[in-house]
């Protein structure tokens, strides 16, 4: 009754868990197609660098939607926490990396609170959210009362422009670390394995004596965290804090995280594919731009492909239970 | 031949590295009953979803009194005939009884308005038809599980099925209302229905089937009337090799240690002045109706609920802890709802395994993956999951081979004092043995454990001491050999 089909099944899953670089790759041929100005060494680099901040910020929302949760508040997070470091680093004149970092422990706060209000007193995570994505906007208005705050230091352009061996953007490569160690975690250690067995079934996960509750609060303050990173990198980029900054990206993120294959209904996704998914959604995007389509339409498109790869998502875990 | 309702001819069905079906050609005459048994993962259940449309065959065919049929979707197989009572009853849990059956059938009056009063009408001839008591407009919420079940049934009536298939109806239910279930099986028979009955208990099978087919390893092994076949040989039918005993009692010295006590032990409405001590290295088993608080007893010894008053102590200490806690000093349970507390159904064999345990592969606090695989291949080996591999997803799994696994993730944890509640639930004849036979190792090395089960054979044989619990109560107490089931049943009223 058993047929050896181990290499087989790598294969099959590979190809599975990481079919958003086949499309990537499709998307990228058919954009140069159109237009060959996509390929130039500029287009590209921008496209890395834009899909940095958001990408840093999907790795919080696929841990989220691994645990069978979401943040909506990670953009307006991005903001204020940013707004935050720029407040303390011009306005009260603190050490800029010191106050790169207070930004950082906000945003982290910022998740706290969500995971209190959701695990603790059972608001559901797309409610809690919502109301903290308001939340986090008032803030970031109230300190400048709008006002931009620019320019930065000069000590945090490495971040945000700065190059490895003149070549490779630095954000690029704080990404992939990220990457890197956020896979690592999941892959190879108890906590990775916890979130991924909690989404599968909280109540089986707590039944084999997990503090579930505790987990999740802890992914909340993560996905805080790599929001204070994504606007580290964000201010330092513009040179400015800017009420803009972050808006929309807790659904690019997700749209990222659900076009790389993370599941919607949790307990399911790898995290380098999410990478891949924002960077397919970025892709496409400065695509349409160059081939001049209406930005409005463009926006049709975002919540399209959103609710796009949210039914095919739906579809394959109805089939399969 | 007209007295054939359905025909199964050359069925063959394949999963990604399992051949489910193998040429299954089986022949269900009507107005029977007809069991189909087998072990775990032999194929039963895979071949009613073919025949209720839910899945389709790679090849074969089937004719529905002689008609040759082909089901691409469940509602096809429906009109057709064919229904099924789910062992996951698909019931509205807030409307009335009348509601459900008549849900998605609705009788209308001329004027094109719903019915009711012909659908309560309706509902009641039904429910007397079966000689069962229920009220037709109480809400299912309020209702028991074998009541549900019978919910279900008369909706399969209603549909105007004259085939009913049931796949385990019997595994959540308790000898009395077994027997009422019984009366329902012979009655629909009796009135030209034809029956398919899954069950892996003996008794049921040979005291309600006419014929009976056997499956092994997805091929059809053999039917016949069941006249014509004795338990054992249809045992070794089964299992493809012949079987001891079907009980194994052990002998083991009880220490005199009390390791687990309860002391007036109450919760409001569930629970009450629980006395109970459990001595280290004795099989402990807890017998009682559905609903007699016996996971509810379970539950509150492991911390899993408050309790309001008494307290309960480990190791002569009172403690006070939660279920973590709980699990960390070493008590383990392999819980009653596998699907919802027990496993993570899109996770993989390996994955569910370890979980409890996972501590044990961790190396400079990192998993190794390596010794992880090789803890779940010892364990799918030892109490045989059928799977291709340790990497299958749970839900991929028969039934049987899902509770093996959670068993199999409890043993990994090693507790001291192991807590089972309905442990050989959808487990067929060959792994209750194995079961049995594990839990006399788990005493041998020391442990302690409780055995939750609604099965009265089971306990009496295995269990060191017996006690039973009503209306949330314990009612009595048995000591191995003292026991009966008449005098245990006496009790549970
Ligand atoms: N959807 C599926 N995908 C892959 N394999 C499956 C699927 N459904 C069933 N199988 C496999 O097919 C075999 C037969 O399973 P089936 O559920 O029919 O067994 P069963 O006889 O009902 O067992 P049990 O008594 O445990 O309920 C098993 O090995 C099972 O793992
Ligand atoms: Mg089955």
């Amino acid at each position: 009754m058993k047929i050896d089909t181990k290499i087989g099944s790598k294969v099959k899953s590979f190809t599975r868990d990481y079919s958003i670089v086949l499309a990537l790759i499709v998307l990228m041929i058919a954009i140069t197609m159109a237009d060959s100005r996509f390929l130039r060494v500029s287009n590209l680099m921008n496209i890395l660098l834009q899909t940095s901040t958001v990408a840093i910020v999907a790795l919080g929302q696929a841990l989220l939607l691994i645990t069978g949760q979401l943040d909506l508040s990670l953009g307006q997070n991005v903001c204020l926490s940013g707004f935050i470091s720029a407040y303390f680093m011009e306005m009260l004149e603190l050490g800029p990396w010191l106050s790169l970092v207070i930004g950082i422990l906000v945003a982290m706060l910022v998740g706290l609170i969500n995971g209190l209000l959701t695990t603790i007193i059972g608001i559901p995570p797309f409610i809690t959210t919502l109301g903290m994505q308001l939340v986090c906007q008032g803030c970031a208005k109230l300190i400048t009362s709008t006002k931009t705050i620019a320019p930065l230091d000069k000590s945090i352009k490495v971040i945000g422009r700065g190059f490895v061996f003149d070549t490779i953007p630095v954000s690029v490569v704080l990404m992939i670390v990220l990457y890197a160690l956020m896979a690592f975690m999941m892959k190879r250690t108890r906590m990775g394995r916890y979130y991924y067995e909690i989404g599968g079934n909280p109540e089986a996960a707590y039944f084999a004596g997990i503090n579930v509750k505790l987990y999740r609060i802890l992914a909340f303050v993560i996905a805080g965290f790599f929001a204070g990173v994504s606007a580290c990198v964000l201010i330092s980029r513009l040179d400015s804090a800017n009420i803009a900054n972050g808006t929309g990206y807790e659904f690019e993120a997700m749209i990222g995280a659900v076009l790389g294959g993370v599941s919607q209904s949790g307990g399911k996704g790898k995290i380098f594919a999410a990478m891949f998914g924002v960077m397919f959604s970025v892709a496409l995007f400065n695509g349409m731009t160059l081939l001049n389509v209406n930005p409005f339409v463009q926006d049709v498109f975002k919540g399209g492909i959103l609710l796009f790869a949210m039914g095919v998502d739906a579809i394959r875990t109805k089939q399969a239970v | 031949m007209n007295d054939i309702a359905i025909q199964l001819e050359h069925i063959t069905k394949t999963f990604p590295g399992v051949k489910a079906l193998d040429d299954v050609s089986i022949q269900i005459q009507r107005g029977t009953v007809h069991a189909l048994v087998g072990e775990n993962g032999a194929g039963k259940s895979t071949l009613i979803k073919i025949l209720s449309g839910i899945y389709q065959p790679d090849a074969g065919d089937i004719y529905i009194n002689g008609k040759k049929k082909k089901f691409k979707v469940p509602v096809e197989a429906q009109r057709a005939g064919i229904s099924v009572v789910h062992q996951e009853f698909k019931l509205s849990e807030t409307l009335t009884v009348t509601e459900n059956i008549f849900l998605g059938n609705l009788i209308y009056t001329k004027a094109k308005l719903v019915n009711w009063k012909e659908m309560r009408k309706r509902a009641e001839k039904m429910i007397s038809d079966l000689q069962v008591e229920l009220d037709p407009d109480t809400i299912v919420q309020t209702l028991s599980v074998a009541k549900k079940q019978i919910v279900e049934i008369c909706k399969s009536i209603s549909r105007e099925a004259s085939i009913i298939i049931m796949d385990e109806p019997s595994a959540t239910l308790t000898e009395r209302e077994l027997e009422v279930l019984f009366g329902i099986v012979r009655t629909l028979r009796d009135s030209g229905y034809t029956i398919i009955y899954i069950s892996h208990r003996m008794d049921e099978i040979f005291g309600l089937a006419d014929n009976i087919s056997v499956l092994r390893d997805g091929c059809h092994v053999a039917t016949m009337p069941v006249a014509e076949v004795t338990r054992d040989k249809l045992i070794t039918l089964m299992v493809g090799r012949e079987l001891e005993n079907e009980f194994i009692k052990h002998n083991c010295s009880i220490s005199d240690e009390v390791i687990l006590e309860a002391k007036k032990v109450s919760r409001a409405g569930v629970l009450q002045d629980i006395d109970l001590q459990l001595r280290k290295g004795e099989v402990l088993g807890i017998a009682g109706l559905v609903g007699a608080g016996r996971t509810e007893l379970a539950r509150a010894l492991l911390g899993i609920d408050k309790i309001d008053s008494g307290e309960v102590l480990y190791k002569g200490q009172p403690v006070k802890w939660n279920f973590r806690t709980a699990i960390k000093n070493g008590l383990g349970l392999v819980p009653e709802d596998r699907k919802r507390f027990g496993l993570s159904l899109q996770s993989t064999v390996k994955n569910n395994i370890t979980l409890t345990a996972i501590d044990k592969v961790l190396e400079w606090g990192l998993l190794n993956l390596r010794k992880e695989y090789k803890y779940a291949e010892w364990y799918v080996e030892k109490l045989r999951v059928v799977t291709p591999s340790v990497e299958t997803k749970v839900m991929n799994l028969s039934g049987g081979n899902q509770q093996k696994v959670v068993i199999a993730k409890w043993l990994m944890a090693d507790s001291e004092i192991m807590i089972l509640d309905e442990p050989t639930r959808g487990v067929d004849v060959g792994a209750k043995r194995e079961l049995y036979g594990i839990i006399k190792d788990l005493i041998e090395q020391g442990k302690t454990v409780i055995v939750i089960s609604s099965e009265m054979p089971e306990l009496l044989s295995i269990c060191d001491r017996i006690v039973v619990m009503s209306r949330g109560r314990l009612v009595g107490e048995f000591a191995h050999g003292e026991g009966t089931q008449e005098k245990i049943l006496s009790l549970c009223v």
